[in-house]
């Protein structure tokens, strides 16, 4: 058994590759959109994938702190103008700071109660957003948002937009993975697995649960930014239960506990949302028959999350020189 | 005062209508092993809830190297040398063998969850260090040829071992022991009491519940007799299990044990 | 500017929908009793009973009575279907699963509801002939009000005998406090599972025709609506059936009350602000209940 320094392996480098060629290859814009909406999304489904795969919370809110980091890049850098980045930043930390606030008190319910409180959640987020209409220009949200501009640089097409986004995403999905392969992420099994064992380890299940909480608030939140940046809008209507219930169902596709199932989930699920915004009246009605298909005879998703952990700790039988190996 | 890792005063605890312990006086000296005997629903585990925090004592004191850990939480008593198994072996089915060793390493002033995520050299020297600890062990248990096993590819043995290795991996100066030879045959049992006997040294000391009598009489230095919540006699297992009060009860108990 | 009047004004129309609230309380409860779910399609069943009641006037030409009846028979079989065909299946599976399911039930549902009925909100006539009782002090209560405040009394009333005198009553909440020991004496958990979804249901729908002719009911209502039943659950003591009713009064008179002193666009955050208070407080609810504290483990 050996630890590895970096995780990333030989495979993961090739196909990072191809990934990166593949918006060359296939050129067309439309594909460009669509592979960064699914991005967003990925970013989005990670931060789940740690919260519920791994400390085993259940979510239905997420949304709500997505449309936080979007108004607040939204606010900060287009109603105020500061630069981009600043308000990128900012997308990421308010949801944060608010996961942080409420996390601690809400988090003390479990199962079903937590994931009617997150519900409720998205309904006080899209009040709000309604409301305040200073701030936030109320049910029609804000307008002509600036690109994100890095280093005087505009991101305004949508090839340049899918390279950041999915530059973010696996720069997310590599630190994700470092956390859950690390003590760290057994701590959230451990916690999802058993508050009182986990008690007796000696670890917090508020605290840790609290700190999964913010962590996939920041990706969300960090989603919502460039979600702002991408769709120059925002409006309290995009934000609402819809998009908390996909990001969910991306993460059963994938698998529940698994990260590189959140990527695939998330694609995946983008497409047929896309192909099915056609037919936008059975659109609906479509997702949640799939979604209880899915539920009834594929539960554990592609990637096998339930059960299955993406721990990169190399699976072999130890052998007598395990001493040996260790040593190097 | 000197040498008592752990300390029980007057502790009573009530559930309801039940009284679960009534004035229970307990000691635990540095290197010793204690065992706890009595019939089921003698309040055995919940002395180690109250001990481990998951109770809180409506009545009496819990000394942990001599500090009242009365107001600590759960979670901070490993801190102060405690670990604890439980009846029903908590393992986590998802984590293969070596990973539920490691887990009993988290806590140990790990580091936080930025420096996780960025994987510091400081993450990777102590993820080295926790995998070196974890396999040592496995050694000592025997089950490093299993370490990459999932939980439901063991026997009910090693299962026991794993939870044993657990409560080790957390360097604890205090192991609270569950039943560990639930579920095992004679031979079985055996083995593990070997082991928790070559564990026990001044670093380590054991408290052990369990219902094989016969096991714990040459195990222990001390045994406690519990029934209906009440501290019947305590002592040297030799001259406690000779009293016929203790025969008595423990009958009773040997009828009525099972896997738990 | 706020009277004393008319903070019972309305306290009053709070009632009303606080009755209302009760009912979809009762609908979770139900369901949760027997079989430790948290139906999240609750709202839609009370959405269903609405539009299908409207639907039934405006389409088939039934009188009202008939098409309320039908609708609310008509979703409890829907609940019942949504039992045999979803819930049954899935019913060993971890918890998220069966959370997703009752998602998935709830947006096939409205989902359909948009489908069948477009996004236009509806509407249904009053109940009771226009009017107005009128209490003294300026305070009055709309016939509609009473009407609805007594139809929610008395199948408050049928609902509790049912539970505590019947025999399937009686199993129904055997089967969820002692499982093993419901099997053992025969109840069979699937029957009581299949019964808590179809009255469910079918009080949701109630809940449905009461609501629409006050409010307008839209194909998405459903989720705010389960919310607030929920909160109202919760607030009255989770777990307990007269703790849903408590409630659902108290969280209806609460919100209603809130609108005197808030800009009216926040109403509907009040339950969920009303939930996230009482869970800080007392989160054994109103009236005590184990369940949350039991559910903290």
């Amino acid at each position: 058994m050996r630890v590895k320094r970096v995780l990333i392996t030989r495979l993961e480098v090739y196909l990072v590759i191809l990934a990166a060629l593949l918006p060359l290859v296939v050129s067309s814009e439309p594909f460009h959109h669509v592979m960064t909406i699914a991005g967003l999304y990925a970013l989005g489904t990670l931060g789940l994938a740690v919260f519920t795969g791994f400390a085993g919370q259940i979510s239905i809110g997420h949304s709500a702190f997505l449309g936080l980091g979007a108004y607040s890049m939204a606010i900060l850098s287009g109603t105020c103008q500061l630069p981009t980045l600043a308000g990128l930043a900012a997308s990421g930390l308010v949801p944060g700071l608010a996961a942080w606030g409420i996390g601690r008190q809400l988090l003390k319910l479990r199962e079903y109660f937590l994931a009617l409180a997150t519900i409720g959640l998205v309904q006080i987020f899209q009040v709000l957003a309604t409301e305040l209409e200073g701030l936030t220009g109320g049910v029609e949200g804000l307008f002509n948002l600036p690109w994100l501009s890095v280093f005087g640089f505009q991101l305004d097409r949508p090839l340049e937009q899918v390279y950041l986004v999915w530059g973010v995403v696996y720069l997310a999905f590599l630190f994700g993975r470092n956390l859950c392969s690390s003590g760290y992420g057994r701590a959230f099994q451990v916690v999802a697995s058993s508050e009182d064992t986990a008690r007796t380890l000696g670890l917090s299940p508020e605290a840790l649960k609290t700190r999964a909480f913010v962590f996939s608030a920041v990706y969300a939140g960090l989603a919502g930014g460039l979600y702002a940046c991408i769709f120059a809008s925002v409006s309290p209507e995009a934000f609402g239960l819809d998009m908390s219930v996909m990001l969910v169902l991306m993460l059963i596709v994938g698998g529940v506990g698994s990260l590189p199932g959140a990527l695939a989930g998330s694609v995946l699920i983008t497409w047929l949302d896309i192909w099915l915004s056609g037919y936008q009246q059975y659109s609906l009605a479509v997702f949640g028959l799939i979604l209880l298909l899915l539920l009834i005879f594929f539960p554990e998703g592609i990637f096998r999350g339930i059960g299955a952990r993406w721990i990169d700790i190399v699976r072999s039988y130890a052998r007598e020189d395990w001493r040996k190996e260790l040593r190097r | 005062m000197t040498g008592e890792v752990l300390q029980l005063r007057g502790v009573s605890k009530r559930f309801g209508g039940v009284c679960a312990l009534n004035g229970i006086d307990l000691s635990v000296e540095r290197g010793e092993i204690v065992a706890l005997v009595g019939p089921n629903g003698a309040g055995k585990t919940t002395l180690f809830d109250v001990v481990s925090g998951l109770e809180r004592q409506d009545l009496g004191r819990v000394l942990l190297q001599g500090r009242d850990v009365t107001a600590v939480p759960a979670h901070k008593r490993p801190d102060l040398g405690l670990a604890r198994t439980f009846q029903t072996t908590q393992s986590f089915e998802a984590l293969d063998v070596v990973e539920n060793i490691l887990v009993g390493r988290c806590r140990l002033h790990g580091p936080g969850l930025i420096r996780s995520g960025l994987r510091t050299r400081r993450v990777f020297r102590r993820e080295h260090s926790d995998l070196v600890r974890a396999f040592e062990i496995l050694e000592l248990l025997g089950l490093y040829d299993k370490a990459g096993r999932r939980m439901n590819q063991i026997s009910t043995l090693q299962r026991q071992l794993v939870s044993i290795g657990r409560g080790l991996a957390m360097e604890p100066s205090l192991l609270l022991l569950d039943e560990p030879f639930g579920g095992l045959n004679a031979e079985e049992a055996s083995k593990v009491a070997a082991i928790l006997e070559s564990l026990s040294g001044p670093d380590l000391s054991l408290l052990v519940i369990d219902h094989q009598v016969d096991l714990l009489r040459r195990l222990a230095d001390r045994l406690a007799v519990l029934r209906h919540g009440e501290m019947m006699a305590e002592g040297r297992p030799e001259e406690v299990l000779a009293r016929e009060q203790v025969e008595s009860i423990l009958a009773l108990g040997r009828d009525g044990a099972g896997a738990g | 500017m706020v009277t004393a009047a008319t903070f019972l004004q309305l306290g009053v129309s709070g009632l009303t929908s606080g009755a209302t609230y009760a009912l979809i309380a009762l609908g979770f409860i139900t369901i949760y009793r027997a079989s430790n779910i948290l139906n999240l399609a609750q709202g839609d069943f009370v959405m269903l009973g609405g539009m299908l009641t409207v639907t039934g006037m405006s389409r088939l030409g039934l009188p009202y009575p008939l098409a309320a009846a039908v609708a609310v028979m008509g979703t409890g079989l829907i609940g019942l279907l949504a039992e045999r065909l979803v819930i049954h299946p899935i019913r060993n599976k971890p918890l998220i699963i069966s959370i997703m399911a009752t998602i998935g039930i709830s947006m096939t549902l409205s989902g359909s509801a948009l489908l069948l009925f477009g996004t236009s909100p509806r509407t249904l006539p009053p109940l009771a002939p226009a009017g107005a009782v009128s209490l003294g002090g300026g305070v009055s209560v709309s016939s509609q009000a009473l009407a609805v405040l007594l139809v929610c009394l008395l199948l408050l009333a049928a609902f509790h005998a049912f539970s505590s005198r019947t025999w399937s009553g009686k199993a129904m909440e055997a089967a969820a406090t002692d499982r093993l020991g419901a099997d053992l004496v025969g109840i069979s958990r699937s029957v009581s599972r299949m019964q808590a979804f179809f009255i469910s249901a079918a009080l949701g729908a109630v809940a449905g025709v009461l609501i629409t002719p006050l409010y307008f009911m839209q194909y998405n209502a459903g989720a705010l609506l389960g919310l607030k039943g929920f909160a109202a659950a919760v607030i009255g003591g989770w777990g307990s059936y007269a703790g849903a009713v408590l409630g659902g009064l108290v969280l209806g008179v609460v919100e209603s009350l809130s609108l005197a002193v808030i800009p009216a666009g926040y109403k509907d955050a009040v339950a969920f602000v009303a939930l996230l208070a009482i869970l800080a407080v007392r989160s054994k609810g109103l009236l005590g209940s184990r369940a949350l504290e039991e559910a903290r483990k």
